[in-house]
């Protein structure tokens, strides 16, 4: 049966590189556990593109740089237009939009998918986030949550961000 | 004047490394190096630390083969107790072992190398990668996705995660399998067969027209070392050391690994974090040998399971000795991944795998310990001291790819001297230079134990020692 999944992506030990584990950690105590498959990973890797392409929504959880920290934003994925990284250097490494569009290449399916960021002010040695970033987490929960019932992005809608609480 | 090229990143390798050609006045290559560009200090940084922790923080080395690494510290560590562990527990091990093996040779066959093979080494780069084949042959690709996810699943189910698990310990492994999951894996194994026989049958299909290559990648004689069964069988956990010489004829037989610094040396050049391993009694000039794949199926009587011997046999009628191309590297991590499956499901069908008997405990027992093991890419060497406290001491690493250091030097000189003119230098050429590397899928992380990134680049460098050309990626 086709379902959602959510993938944290980044380094755990580098501050608010760690935002999607500590997102996922955060979902698997809550009712989404049952609605959505969990995963937290450093890297998206190629073998990631079979149960992308099982999943009828796929929901990227990362950081991203900006001088707004704790600035949520949602953005739709267009597994047409492609990766931003480049495949022929490092082929065992994948950015969302270039494993959205592997999986589509090798399975025909593309999932809808999404990449929810929030902007990170520290990067350095710590399991730990910053205030802003932590802060960030109870908003960007209740936007998977919307997500996984269809409600955050409606059909059209490309991009949205939600100001620092 | 000579001249000198760079080639820098060398690209779809585990880490980052640049190569040197050196050429004379007439533009021909006179001199290649390989450097690895990083250092990571892991045996200086875990000293002051506790050896029961040693193979959790060895298995950080390396995000492809961290089983190895865990392994190989944990049979140092069962060393330092002076504990003969569970036999349930050394097979689990080494069905996790295997694992690794499938799922790292798929990385490196499909993912780093198929391009080269599939879409040809003068194809353009632009096109020359993963989607490139995903776009031609999505269902070879596919089975490289199947085949990681094979091995990477039966990591997770036994260790907890894919990466970095920490499951194997000193004295055994943290809990016994249970029949559920014993069975989950054993389901995926009749796929996984079909994956690769499937893809060992194109590859033997294909080979032919790659004669130019299997003739200039690194192809040369040497000596090939690894680990053997009692019965001379393909081994990757445990076993005696054998090295066999380019007529496949044996050098040296039944070496206890816990002696291996009798008979293994290491040099350092200046020029390179990568040490330069070799052959003690044969010196460092003539001492160099290869171990991995290739050197496993050179120096093994038989695989030990069905379908991979029968593999084997056919391997070995490419040539009467040694198998020397480097080459067919990528044939041999076929076969292995062949054998392992097969091994996989032989160990797992034992009903002793679901003992609940899996780990022995003491205390330090001894102040050394030596874990050697066999890693995707080759013989793995962990040596430890701890002081009365139980604190390392003092800690060696021989690093699969670090044994073959001197073999892809020889390589890439060899391969650039075929391929590479300075007067006339094309991508395709150069990339056949990185793909001589590729063959042997060092993992340059694991070797050098760096901190940070590895950009790689091709120099050519005149006699003068002005740079002719750079190609670099970052």
């Amino acid at each position: 049966m086709r379902t959602a999944l959510v993938i944290g992506l980044g380094n755990p030990l580098r501050e608010d590189d760690g935002f999607g584990w500590h997102v996922i950690e955060r979902l698997r105590e809550s009712a989404v556990e049952g609605r959505a498959d969990l995963l937290a990973c450093h890297q998206l890797t190629p073998e990631l593109a079979a149960p992308v392409a099982q999943s009828a929504r796929v929901i990227f959880v990362d950081a991203a740089e900006g001088e707004l920290a704790g600035e949520v934003c949602l953005a739709r994925i267009n597994a047409d237009v492609g990766s931003a990284t480049r495949p022929e250097a490092f082929s065992h490494r994948l950015d969302p939009a270039g494993l959205v569009r592997y999986a589509k290449m090798l399975y025909g399916e593309v999932p809808e998918a999404m990449i929810l960021s929030v902007k990170g002010a520290a990067f350095g040695l710590s399991e730990d986030l910053s205030e802003p970033v932590a802060g960030a987490i109870p908003q960007v929960l209740r936007i998977v949550n919307e997500l996984l019932t269809g409600e955050a992005l409606p059909a059209g809608e490309m991009e949205k961000s939600w100001l620092p609480v | 004047m000579g001249r000198q090229i760079l080639i820098d990143p060398v690209t779809r390798l585990e880490g980052h490394a640049k190569i040197t050609l050196h050429l004379d006045d007439q533009g021909a290559v006179e001199a290649a190096q390989f450097h690895v560009t990083q250092l990571r200090g892991f045996e200086k940084f875990c000293e002051g630390r506790r050896f029961l922790e040693m193979p959790y923080l060895m298995s950080r080395i390396c995000g492809i083969c961290p089983v190895s690494h865990l392994i190989a510290s944990a049979k140092a560590c069962d060393a330092i107790l002076a504990v003969s562990i569970p036999e349930t527990a050394a097979q689990l091990r080494r069905v996790m072992n295997l694992a690794q093996v499938v799922q790292s040779h798929a990385l490196s066959f499909f993912y780093l190398s198929s391009p080269d093979l599939l879409l040809g080494m003068d194809a353009d780069p632009v096109k020359r990668h993963l989607f490139g084949v995903a776009e031609t042959h999505p269902m070879l690709a596919r089975d490289g996705v199947g085949l990681r996810q094979f091995g990477q699943q039966i990591i997770e189910t036994l260790g907890g995660r894919r990466i970095h698990p920490g499951w194997v310990i000193p004295g055994g492994v943290a809990g016994p399998l249970s029949t559920e999951n014993r069975d989950r894996i054993l389901a995926g194994i009749p796929e996984a067969l079909n994956r690769t026989q499937r893809t060992l049958d194109w590859f033997k299909r294909t080979i032919e027209t790659f004669r130019e290559e299997i003739r200039t990648f690194a192809n040369f004689p040497s000596m090939f070392l690894g680990l053997v069964g009692a019965e001379g069988e393909l081994e990757t956990y445990d076993g005696r050391l054998r090295i066999v010489d380019e007529s496949g004829s044996i050098v040296q037989d039944g070496i206890d690994p816990l002696r291996y610094a009798e008979f293994i040396g290491e040099a350092a050049e200046p020029w390179t974090y990568m040490k330069f391993p070799y052959y003690k009694p044969a010196g460092r000039e003539h001492g160099f040998y290869r171990v991995g794949p290739l050197a496993r199926l050179n120096i093994v009587t038989r695989c030990g399971t069905a379908r991979a011997d029968q593999e084997l046999a056919e391997f070995r009628e490419l040539r009467r000795g040694a198998i020397l191309s480097s080459f067919h590297y990528h044939y041999a991590r076929l076969i292995e991944i062949l054998h392992g499956i097969e091994k996989i499901e032989e160990l797992l069908s034992n009903p002793k795998i679901l003992s609940k008997d899996v780990r022995a405990v003491a205390e330090a027992n001894r102040r050394e310990g030596i874990g050697v093991a066999e890693a995707p890419r080759g013989t793995l060497i962990h040596h430890y001291e701890i002081d009365d406290e139980g604190l390392i001491t003092w800690a060696n690493l021989i690093i699969a790819t670090g044994h073959n250091n001197l073999a892809m030097n020889r390589g890439i000189l060899q391969a650039a001297r075929h391929y590479v003119s300075g007067n006339h230098v094309s991508e395709g050429m150069l990339n056949r230079v990185e793909a001589v590397i590729r063959t042997f899928d060092p993992c340059l992380s694991c070797s050098t134990h760096a901190l940070g990134q590895m950009p790689f680049k091709i120099q050519i460098i005149g006699r003068d020692g002005v740079l002719v050309r750079e190609l670099r990626r970052d």
